[in-house]
């Protein structure tokens, strides 16, 4: 495949009238890496990429290739999709209907003029890593929507871009389709090591492909990072809630130690105290994620089991400590049953100002 | 607690009558469709094949031998290919302006490339004659300008029969075409130019490709409607002796001197009728292979195509098109109705409203057509929309569907003049059991309509019912309704909005309809239509001019109802 690429885009914006669908966004996407771009729908990522395809000029900002101008607001400048050397994968798979498996992959290579045996062999070497070489003469209508995803992702592949695109490519396949076309993306992106940005909604997507994840609200990134990263230490609340599901819980710090500070929730019993190695004071907010709390003999906290459910791979448990409700999720293995008295144990959390969330408290999930 | 629901819900007395309302609603459907359509056809093909009960092949001989029934057809399908070559050409570069480019002013546009599309054919016809025939105000300007004593061009004949039939042809191309383009998804578009392709690549490679079924269409749609029409080549045909196969049938059937006219028209029909057949069979083999999927989506920046310097050159030729087809023809009916007499200068001296007074007051059938036509039209659109519902709801859980829709096909497939032949061959003599004569009465051109637009009525509900899905209709049901319950109280109210626009898409075409009405009006029946036709051929231009004027506003009133109600434009073959 070509030059791995860097992709940057510098204090990128887009207006339609008066509202900002992305507002000042920069972003790096290193040589070979995956980035994801994470959010809500309507956060501007969409938009994102397709300025960075060339489909949408931008109302400020650059996108800069490997030091080359391709979208400049300031003086207009905009290299047409076609000569921007990306690849794009599209959430509605857009495979033209009149043409077979083969000729839709071939396209771009016709295109670049290439030889009637180079463009076969090129098709073949791209339908193979789709594992759609016995469908290449089918057309689209055919064939089933995650096989002409797979001929979107030839497709967008075929002529070996420097940059991948993918519009939330997944988003149109059944769950256990998309699980499998998961690890085949990137298992593709990995073997290929070319440079891709990803737009989705789903976090366990975002998680599972991603070298970098950049979580977007209302048009701006609030976070980037790996997905170790923004799932364990979240910036704030949105961006916990939005990876997965979360406590919150209202506590105070009554004091300190090596980089630790001791939190009390604050219940009206006069509450538990948990040791939590973040540097904070006053009034906060813990988030706990429901995976970090375990059983424990000598747990801090004493609750009882309000409600237990049985999900397979693990436990779904609803406690109640004191006054406040905790979401708890544990090993398939543990026995405990409703009613149950329980001590529970934090294994990990995360401290925000109070002022980060006024409207919620208690249990949270995504 | 004890409550009924848990009960399974019993059968409401009152709905009771419903359930026989269905089986009447079978039975008058299928009773219908036999009086409307399987009769006529029977007798137009006996009548064609046999005299007396006894069958013979000397109708259908001399048809096969008459010359002049050969250059008929020669000319029928020279006018034809023409029109639909010229009218799908003009309607693809006017979709594709209006739907792919950065055309300043789309929405005018849009509004005025259809006017002509709203004026009745025939009508438009006149028009020309009005501004080009022997004596039309072009002509006069330019004698008058170059003192030649030879007009410049009479529109009469082959060649103005095939403009005309374009110039008021070219939208239902312009429809079919503008519907595929809108319906090419974006990112179909977008991913060719991700592979590289610029924008007229993208044009050439994607975007025509996907149009290819939609132009095919809109050729055969204008193909089918300009050999069926009837108005046009009778304006402009009659006077130069000029005869394409409807005015050929229509003059035979008027033409009492010859023995055996009926059964001679109808053996001449059947060439209409083997023509409609091989459209109908080329239709399909279209709709089989546009089985690619376009979807919906509106064309983002990156795939407008920019006019960029052709933007002048293009709007100059928009407006002059629009000048052609639709402001001179319109001035000149109108001025042709305003002045004393037709000829005179149009100066302010020689206007007058006599023409529209004498008209509207004077003449009692110009009256009485109004009403014909306003209640047929009415009687019509409601026959066909229940029609259709009561036939939907039948074929959707009855197994006669592909018959019933083969039959209801025919009279729409066929041109209008051999439905109306087929209606007179049928209905001339009193109905058997109970004597009643239809012929001369206003209900044989009732039952005309309706079997004429009985497939539009069918078409519209069945397209609507594909929007309802069938969960609403199921839940309704697991609710306790009965299924016609179910169709009254949940399908009905959603097709609503459909329901209204298929009673317009056959009351605008009944008000102004002139092919059935020509051989199946008699005196005290006639349709505005008819009477137009009527004065124009006994020459009394002004008050034809003055009656069309009357019945354009008429028409073009409809149709901005139509519109405001949220209508959509449909495509209708005349």
């Amino acid at each position: 495949m070509g030059d791995l690429a860097e992709l940057r885009l510098e204090g990128v914006g887009k207006a339609f009238g008066a509202t900002w669908a992305v507002r000042d966004l920069t972003l790096t996407v290193a040589h070979g890496e995956f980035l994801t771009l994470l959010g809500p729908s309507g956060c501007g990522k969409t938009t994102t990429l397709r300025i960075v395809a060339g489909f949408v000029q931008p109302t400020a900002g650059r996108v800069v290739l490997n030091g080359r101008v391709l979208t400049s607001a300031a003086d207009g400048t905009s290299v047409p999709p076609e000569r921007r050397g990306m690849g794009m994968v599209f959430q509605s798979y857009a495979v033209w209907p009149h043409m077979t498996a083969f000729q839709n992959v071939a396209y771009p290579l016709r295109l670049r003029g290439l030889a009637q045996e180079e463009v076969t062999r090129r098709v073949r070497r791209a339908l193979e890593l789709v594992h759609l070489v016995p469908f290449a003469e089918r057309y689209p209508h055919e064939l089933s929507g995650g096989q002409q995803q797979r001929i979107a992702l030839a497709r967008a592949l075929v002529a070996e871009p420097d940059v991948l695109l993918l519009d939330e490519p997944l988003s149109n396949l059944d769950a256990r389709l998309r699980e499998e076309m998961r690890f085949e993306i990137r298992d593709l992106v990995e073997r290929l090591g070319i440079t891709v940005l990803y737009v989705t909604h789903d976090q366990t997507e975002a998680l599972s492909l991603s070298d970098r994840i950049a979580v977007m609200q209302e048009g701006r990134i609030v976070q980037v990072g790996t997905p170790q990263e923004v799932y364990e230490r979240p910036v704030d609340p949105f961006v916990a809630t939005f990876l997965g599901a979360a406590n919150f819980l209202p506590g105070e710090v009554v004091g300190r130690e090596n980089g630790a500070v001791r939190v009390r929730l604050l219940d009206e019993a006069g509450g538990p105290e948990l040791w939590i190695s973040q540097e904070a004071s006053g009034r906060v907010l813990v988030c706990v994620r429901p995976e970090a709390i375990a059983l424990h003999p000598e747990g801090p906290l004493r609750g009882q089991v309000e409600r237990c459910v049985y999900v397979g791979s693990y436990l779904d448990l609803r406690v109640r400590v004191g006054t406040l409700s905790l979401r708890v999720q544990l090993p398939a293995w543990e026995r405990v049953r409703a009613g149950e008295e329980v001590r529970l144990w934090v294994r990990h959390a995360v401290l925000y100002p109070t002022t980060t969330l006024t409207t919620s408290s208690g249990v949270s999930a995504a | 607690m004890r409550t009924a629901v848990l009960r399974p819900a019993t059968p409401n007395p009152r709905l009771a009558p419903w359930w026989f309302g269905l089986a009447a609603a079978g039975s008058v459907g299928i009773t219908l469709l036999f009086l409307l359509i399987a009769y006529p056809s029977l007798v137009l093909i006996a009548s064609a094949f046999g005299r007396d009960g006894r069958p013979t092949a000397e109708f259908v001989l001399a048809v096969l031998r008459d010359r002049e029934v050969y250059r008929t057809l020669e000319n029928s399908l020279l006018v034809s290919l023409g029109s639909s070559l010229a009218g799908t050409a003009l309607g693809g570069v006017l979709a594709w302006l209006v739907a792919c480019t950065d055309l300043p002013g789309r929405r005018l546009w849009q509004v005025l490339i259809l006017i002509p599309y709203m004026i009745p054919p025939f009508i438009g016809a006149m028009a020309w004659v009005y501004l080009l025939g022997p004596v039309g105000w072009l002509n006069q300007l330019w004698m008058a300008i170059t003192g030649s004593d030879r007009p410049l061009l009479v529109i009469y004949g082959a060649g103005g029969t095939t403009f005309a039939l374009t110039v008021y042809g070219y939208p239902i191309a312009y429809l079919a075409i503008l519907g595929v383009l809108e319906r090419i998804d974006p990112p179909l578009l977008e991913a060719a130019r991700m592979s590289g392709a610029g924008l007229w690549r993208t044009w050439r490679d994607i975007a025509l490709p996907l149009a290819r079924p939609g132009v095919l269409a809109g050729a055969l749609l204008l193909f089918a409607s300009s050999l069926a029409n009837f108005g046009v080549p009778a304006v402009l045909g009659f006077p130069a002796r000029f005869f394409v196969l409807p005015t050929r049938i229509y003059a035979t059937v008027l033409n009492y001197d010859l023995r055996d006219n009926l059964r001679i028209a109808a053996a001449m029909s059947l060439w209409l009728v083997a023509l409609a057949g091989c459209l109908i069979a080329v239709e399909g083999r279209l709709v089989v292979r546009e089985r690619v999927a376009v979807i919906t989506g509106r064309l983002s920046g990156a795939t407008v195509v920019p006019l960029g310097r052709w933007r002048w050159p293009v709007l100059m030729s928009l407006a002059l098109f629009v000048g052609i087809t639709v402001v001179f023809p319109v001035a000149a009916i109108l001025l042709t109705s305003l002045v004393r007499a037709y000829g005179l200068l149009p100066v302010p001296e020689n206007l007058t409203l006599q023409h529209y007074a004498t008209a509207l007051f004077r003449i009692p059938k110009v009256h009485r057509a109004i009403r014909n036509s306003l209640l047929l039209g009415g009687g019509a659109a409601w026959g066909v929309v229940l029609a259709g519902l009561a036939l939907a709801y039948l074929l959707r859980r009855g197994r006669w569907g592909g018959l019933v829709r083969l039959v209801a096909t025919i009279p729409y497939a066929v041109p209008g003049t051999v439905v109306a032949l087929s209606m007179i061959l049928a209905y001339l003599r009193p109905l058997p059991f109970v004597g009643i004569r239809l012929y001369d009465t206003i209900w044989i051109l009732l039952l005309a309509y309706l079997s004429r637009f009985l497939l539009l009525g069918l078409r519209t509900v069945e397209a609507a019912l594909t929007q309802v899905h069938p969960s609403l209709e199921e839940a309704a049901r697991m609710s306790g309704a009965r299924p016609l319950t179910a169709f009254r109280d949940v399908v009905v109210p959603i097709i609503r909005s459909s329901l209204i626009g298929g009673w317009f898409l056959v009351f605008i075409p009944a008000v102004a309809e002139l092919t059935l009405s020509a051989l199946l009006a008699s005196a005290g029946n006639e349709t505005i239509g008819v009477v137009v036709f009527g004065l124009h051929e006994e020459g009394k231009v002004a008050l034809a001019a003055a009656v069309a004027c009357v019945v354009t506003l008429i028409v073009l009133g409809i149709h901005t109802v139509a519109l405001l109600r949220g209508g959509r434009w449909v495509i209708w073959r005349s």
